[in-house]
């Protein structure tokens, strides 16, 4: 039998076992949070921006998670500010993504060049060594201040503030890209310095910042509700955990522990049911 | 035979490194290749032979001379984006390395049509018929052609690779140490494989190896490379049984006297 005519299943991309039902519990906790941004606003109980009881009344029949010192219903608020807080993370992570993207190839793939673009690359290297030397709460207190917090203000003052880490993964994958063989003979297949950028050397660096991404989306729901904590987070009476948290704070030292209880333990577990749902969604992208 | 494609590399020398340190890997190197002939480049690693035959396809660019195709100054074609098709059309490459010479993310029939594409314009449906007829008359099952490259042995990886570059059929290919990764049983098929296709698609052949016997087996001219510039050049049988320079000499008979380690070896000058 000549060589040519064997046959030889094709395989195709890499295998995943669409059979392993394993691990796909770990998904479940943060589906429930989503599905509770999605709906939980159409159900709440009460309006989450208004007086609707005294102020201070503990969890029990009426107010499952009681009222806060100004009488707004903390159950109704937790819920919807589950929405507010997902969309700011979600949004935040993927900007700071894009922007990592972007910088960290324009950076990796022109740093050790000669001339002007070499130059401008190196520049813009250390400008995000120096972003990244500030802390995150810092930058974020100091721009909010200046230019008011809105939801869009906040969503982009937190990916500048968060891309730094992304530019620096995606720069480091480009420069073991940029060595690789195959670049050379894309080259030599005649593809065109820009095609050859976003066809091979992007979707081959962005790994480590896709996996990252879990790390960015906890960060920016900690630091959008530390930005509330500090007061330049969103207005009141819109409902955000870290505002909640900040006003619940003052009560829970007198005793009234539950209006900075359940925003906090909201807070705590979306950002833990994110990072296991990532790590298993992850798990399966690596096999 | 007469040749129609001339590629020239004129007093090159390649400088690596910073101004104040920097290391000619190639000096002052005079070499003419056309599509009737077959030149292989030897010498041990650090010799220049690799970087002077990335100069000659463009991948580098000399730091004091020029390489020519037929005539024009290669870098400057490569700045054109018509002529740059047109020189990649001539001239094709092959590197060493073949488990990172295709994309982990394409399937390598889709880097054997990538050339096609980009350098004829071809539709998809007509670059996969031609891609796989060119697979299949090089030995391969048409069906592996789906597989990701790291599916694939070595072996396989490097026929695929020659695939590449016979797709275009070029005038001149330049292959960079093919067979230094493989085993040599595999060896054996690869050179044989590249003889063949360069004789039977009337294609110049430049061979850069550190192997001898591989070298003398698929050229007819060998020029022998140490320390950045070329020591000797002549036929490769005269070269072989007959090496007039100290090193060439010192090469020879590191292949035929190639021993277990300890049991005493040729030293190179």
């Amino acid at each position: 039998m000549s060589a040519s005519t064997v046959t030889v299943p094709a395989v195709g991309a890499p295998a995943r076992d669409r059979t392993d039902r394993t691990g796909w519990w770990k998904v479940v906790p943060f589906v429930v949070i989503a599905l509770v941004a999605v709906v939980g606003p159409f159900l709440l109980p009460y309006d989450p921006t208004r007086v609707v009881a005294s102020a201070s009344v503990p969890p029990g029949g009426d107010h499952w998670f009681g009222t806060d010192s100004a009488g707004l219903d903390v159950f109704s608020r937790v819920v919807a500010a589950t929405r507010l807080n997902l969309l700011i993370a979600g949004l935040v992570t993927v900007l700071a993504t894009l922007i990592g993207a972007l910088v960290g190839i324009l950076i990796g793939m022109n740093e050790s060049r000669r001339g002007p673009l070499g130059l401008a690359a190196r520049g813009l290297s250390r400008l995000v060594d120096l972003a990244d030397a500030v802390p995150a709460i810092v930058l974020g207190l100091v721009v909010i201040s200046f230019f008011g917090a809105t939801a869009p203000t906040i969503v982009v003052c937190l990916a500048v503030i968060l891309s730094p880490i992304q530019i620096r993964l995606i720069r480091t994958e480009v420069l073991r890209v940029r060595a690789e063989a195959y670049l050379d003979a894309a080259r030599i297949a005649g593809v065109g310095e820009a095609r050859l950028t976003f066809r091979h050397v992007m979707p081959n660096s962005v790994s480590a910042a896709w996996e990252n991404t879990s790390v960015v989306f906890a960060v920016s729901i900690i630091v959008t509700a530390a930005l509330g904590f500090v007061g330049v987070g969103m207005p009141p009476p819109t409902p955000e955990w870290g505002a909640m948290l900040s006003r619940g704070a003052p009560d829970a030292v007198a005793g009234r522990w539950w209006s900075a209880t359940f925003p906090a333990a909201a807070l705590a577990l979306a950002v833990g049911a994110f990072a296991l749902a990532a790590s298993e969604v992850l798990r399966r992208r690596r096999r | 035979m007469r040749a129609s494609v001339t590629l020239t590399a004129d007093k090159v020398t390649k400088f690596f490194g910073s101004r104040a340190h920097r290391h000619a890997a190639v000096s002052e190197v005079d070499l003419t290749v056309t599509d009737v002939s077959r030149i292989g480049l030897v010498g041990e690693s650090g010799s220049g032979k690799s970087t002077l035959g990335r100069m000659l396809v463009g991948l580098e660019v000399p730091s004091e001379g020029a390489v020519y195709l037929d005539g024009q100054r290669l870098d400057v074609l490569l700045r054109f984006r018509g002529q740059r098709a047109e020189v990649r059309r001539t001239v094709q490459y092959i590197a060493q390395d073949t488990t990172s010479s295709f994309d982990p993310r394409r399937t390598l029939l889709d880097s054997v049509m990538q050339p096609l594409l980009h350098l004829f314009g071809l539709p998809r449906t007509t670059a996969r018929a031609r891609a796989l007829e060119t697979i299949e008359s090089l030995g391969l099952p048409p069906a592996m052609a789906e597989r990701y490259p790291r599916y694939v042995s070595g072996g396989q990886r490097q026929r695929f690779a020659i695939a590449r570059a016979l797709v275009v059929e070029p005038k001149i290919l330049v292959c960079d140490e093919v067979v230094s990764a493989l085993d040599v049983s595999v060896q054996g098929a690869i050179l044989n494989l590249l003889k063949r296709a360069c004789l039977e698609r009337g294609a110049g052949l430049v061979f850069v190896s550190h192997g001898l016997p591989a070298t003398g087996f698929v050229c007819d001219e060998l020029a022998v490379m140490h320390r950045g510039q070329i020591v000797e050049r002549g036929g490769s049988a005269d070269v072989l049984t007959d090496p007039r320079h100290e090193y060439t000499r010192g090469l020879v008979r590191a292949h035929e006297t190639r021993r277990p380690v300890g049991a005493g070896t040729a030293v190179l000058p």
